[in-house]
């Protein structure tokens, strides 16, 4: 398997390709460790997998026009939505996966930068389930 | 009393689930691939729903519109036609 570098990762939102106005992707996934420990001759602790905790976080570069960025972000705000991401684009493999989640589109800057610098929106929604990979 | 019978039937361009139904067919509007769709090309009902989309919000945002080809003809009645 070979290391890769991202350079044409997918991101859809709400089907809608936003690839080329997002530099960063971050799929995040924790589970709640939940103690088991009792007592027993091994004397270390024990521990089980709980609920799981899944987000996502992008940085989309703010675009205003019809169709674009905040004119797609913007309707969703308060609602599930589904994301989708994939390390490069083209078809789904089992080395190029695609994930899809259903996002609650929590937070929203329609406006964020500093004079001189590119208009930015950073985001981390929560997911609302499982993450499903997909590998075909 | 005179008794009257009516029958109504359903051709393919009623509906009895509201607009929804009728719409079968979106275009891409904007610049952007809508359920890998290019502008120009025509999503099915069927394709968004599978791809889990919000409608109301693509059309909205300016992604997609009603295409027109999905658009019920409504035919004007004609005289002496029977009910």
């Amino acid at each position: 398997m070979a290391k890769i570098v991202l350079t044409n990762a997918v991101v859809t939102v709400n089907a809608v390709d936003l690839s080329d106005a997002v530099s960063s992707i971050t799929l995040n996934s924790s589970f709640d460790v939940v103690e088991t420990t009792a007592f027993s001759s091994t004397a270390a602790r024990t521990r089980i997998g709980g609920l799981a905790d899944n987000s996502i976080s992008l940085e989309f570069h703010q675009d205003y026009a019809s169709g674009e960025v905040e004119a797609t972000i913007f309707p969703l705000l308060g609602t599930l939505t589904n994301v989708t991401v994939k390390p490069v684009s083209g078809s789904t493999t089992a080395t190029n996966p695609l994930y899809t989640v259903s996002c609650l589109v929590s937070e929203w800057t329609p406006l964020n930068g500093a004079v001189g610098e590119l208009a930015t929106a950073s985001v981390t929604w929560p997911v609302s389930g499982a993450i499903t990979k997909a590998t075909s | 009393m005179t008794h009257r019978e009516f029958h109504f039937s359903l051709t393919d361009t009623d509906s009895r689930f509201g607009d929804k139904e009728k719409l079968m067919a979106y275009k891409v509007i904007s610049g952007r691939e809508v359920c890998g769709k290019k502008q120009g090309e025509v999503l099915t009902l069927k394709e968004l729903e599978d791809a889990g989309a919000n409608i109301d919000a693509l059309i909205v945002s300016g992604h997609i519109q009603a295409s027109q080809a999905s658009q019920p003809v409504i035919k004007p009645a004609q005289e002496g036609a029977k009910i």
